[in-house]
């Protein structure tokens, strides 16, 4: 029998470890370790890869994995990891089309908020990575005040995100062993800001006024034509609370610079 | 050398007891080299913290050396970025393969030791090296089966590559007891057969019978029999650093520290 060049067995080694095909040639030329067959030493291979991949993916949507219970979970997992090979060297970094993954579940139809639930876990993840810098404190406030064509260009550790589902409760009760989700009231809309100050990770829950305006501040539109949009939907708008708002965002440090 | 140079594995679980200063016995950290590359986040900001207080070696577990596709560029690139802001006194990787084409398994999957598989290793070790301007260390892998045409004994295999790349072996003594197991043939035969001067670091740690098979888990204390060769090699080699790796079931830092630190009352049996 003609040896295998590297290039073969790596192939043949990649389709076994993924569950795609049985190779026959390359079982042939293994020599398994202990006593094992020499299927179950490629089995060792099998299962250290999709434990590792499920571990990957329950680290990261930890709260996912707390609604859905450890039967339920597992068997999305390999359904996720078997159709979505890994491009990445680092494992954290598996599993960005999960929460698309999990719209096609049918278990949408019982968890219907389950794949906002995993968005809000990549983009904490993603933020948790990233880099905080300082960005405009206090000054910044009196600054914006004398500009109405001003334009904010928001932090990199700064996130909005919004769900018709209240997520963010979930997502707190994912360490409680004790309860259950079905006691949370999940049908309520929940819009939050995730953002980074002083190095550590917070979030904010918004009210519909806030965040429709960092929204549109977020896209770039001008201060101005911003609050008029958002005066406009929100009839009962004072200027105290656009006031509190802005100085909270400046307190919280998430502008990184205003442009003129 | 005055005293054993003994390290521990850098995990997240130890992040909180490492940020608050405590009095730490162990002289250096290894941390994982993918872990860091693309975070500047918390774990980015504490091993920054740590370097200003302890040497720091990184160690890759993605570098797929032996992979027949290549070593992926963009990897090399963040590495360079991290080992530039870090400025580790060791930088190692596996000898093995971690991706095919653009998928990565994320594991340390075994190579055939043929003079085929030799020429691409050293090929991209020569690369590798050239690219990051420094010599690396590549550590060997514990396996599950091997390739019935591999025609080197892996201590001949490695040290094969060494001379001929120019990097040196940081030996995980452990996958050699694990290997020796699984394989069949005597680890000591492979301790005795590597020179002192290819040998660049040690790795301890734990592995898991699983009863047709002894498993690379890195969950417990190191057994009695990988702690004999470890006094094996330490007696000729008193200046090798010397690291323990606990991965899975990590216990206390100090429980860690104390494991970590046999080595070096082995180390003093010897040396002190």
């Amino acid at each position: 029998m003609d040896n295998l060049s590297l290039k073969e067995i790596q192939e043949a080694f990649s389709h076994m470890i993924y569950q795609k095909d049985q190779e026959k040639k390359f079982i042939a030329s293994i020599e398994p370790g202990g006593t094992l067959s020499r299927e179950e030493a490629i089995g060792v291979y099998q299962r250290a890869y999709k434990a590792r991949f499920t571990e990957a993916l329950g680290e990261t949507f930890e709260s996912v994995w707390w609604v859905v219970g450890d039967p339920q979970f597992f068997e999305l997992a390999e359904g996720y990891i078997y159709s979505h090979a890994s491009h990445v060297y680092n494992l954290s970094s598996y599993g960005a089309e999960f929460p698309q993954f999990l719209e096609k579940n049918k278990l949408t139809q019982t968890y219907p908020f389950l794949s906002d639930l995993a968005t809000f876990e990549w983009s904490f993840k993603e933020l948790f990575h990233t880099e905080d810098t300082q960005g405009i404190d206090a000054e910044g406030l009196a600054q914006m005040a004398e500009d109405g064509s001003l334009i904010f260009r928001f932090k990199k550790a700064f996130h909005l995100f919004s769900s018709p589902y209240d997520v963010f409760t979930i997502w707190g009760q994912r360490k409680n062993k004790n309860k259950e989700h079905a006691h949370i009231n999940w049908k309520e809309k929940t819009s939050l800001m995730i953002y980074k100050y002083q190095k550590e990770m917070h979030i904010k829950k918004l009210k519909e006024y806030e965040y429709a305006l960092l929204t549109l501040l977020y896209l770039g539109t001008p201060l101005a034509g911003a609050l008029q949009r958002v005066s406009q939907e929100f009839h009962s708008l004072s200027p105290q609370n656009i006031s509190d708002f802005f100085a909270f965002l400046f307190h919280a440090r998430v502008i990184e610079s205003i442009d003129k | 050398m005055s005293d054993c140079f003994v390290g521990v594995g850098l995990r997240t679980v130890h992040y909180p007891h490492i940020s608050s200063k405590p009095k730490i016995r162990i002289k250096w950290f290894e941390a994982v080299s993918e872990n860091y590359m693309d975070t500047k986040g918390r774990p980015f900001e504490v091993l920054t913290s740590l370097r200003r207080d302890f040497p720091v070696a990184l160690h890759g577990v993605s570098m797929s050396i032996g992979s027949a596709s290549g070593v992926s560029q963009s990897y090399l690139a963040k590495l360079k970025e991290l080992i530039n802001h870090i400025d580790p006194f060791i930088v190692s990787d596996h000898l093995c393969w971690a991706h095919f084409g653009n998928v990565s398994y994320n594991d340390l999957l075994p190579l055939p030791l043929t003079d085929e598989t030799l020429s691409l290793v050293v090929n991209h070790i020569d690369f590798v090296q050239s690219y990051l301007g420094r010599h690396l260390l590549f550590e060997n892998v514990s396996s599950y089966l091997t390739f019935k045409h591999s025609t080197y004994t892996e201590w001949d295999f490695l040290k094969e590559v060494v001379r001929r790349s120019g990097c040196k072996l940081l030996l995980d003594i452990n996958n050699i007891y694990v290997n020796a197991s699984n394989h069949r043939f005597d680890g000591c035969e492979f301790i005795d057969a590597i020179p002192n001067d290819y040998i660049g670091q040690v790795h301890m740690a734990g592995f898991t019978d699983m009863g047709t098979y002894y498993f690379d888990t890195h969950s417990k204390e190191v057994s009695d029999p990988v702690w004999n060769m470890y006094h094996r090699l330490i007696q000729r080699h008193p200046t090798v650093p010397v690291l323990l790796e606990w991965d899975e079931d990590i216990p206390s830092f100090e429980k860690l520290e104390n494991e970590a630190l046999k080595a070096a009352t082995i180390w003093s049996s010897y040396h002190g």
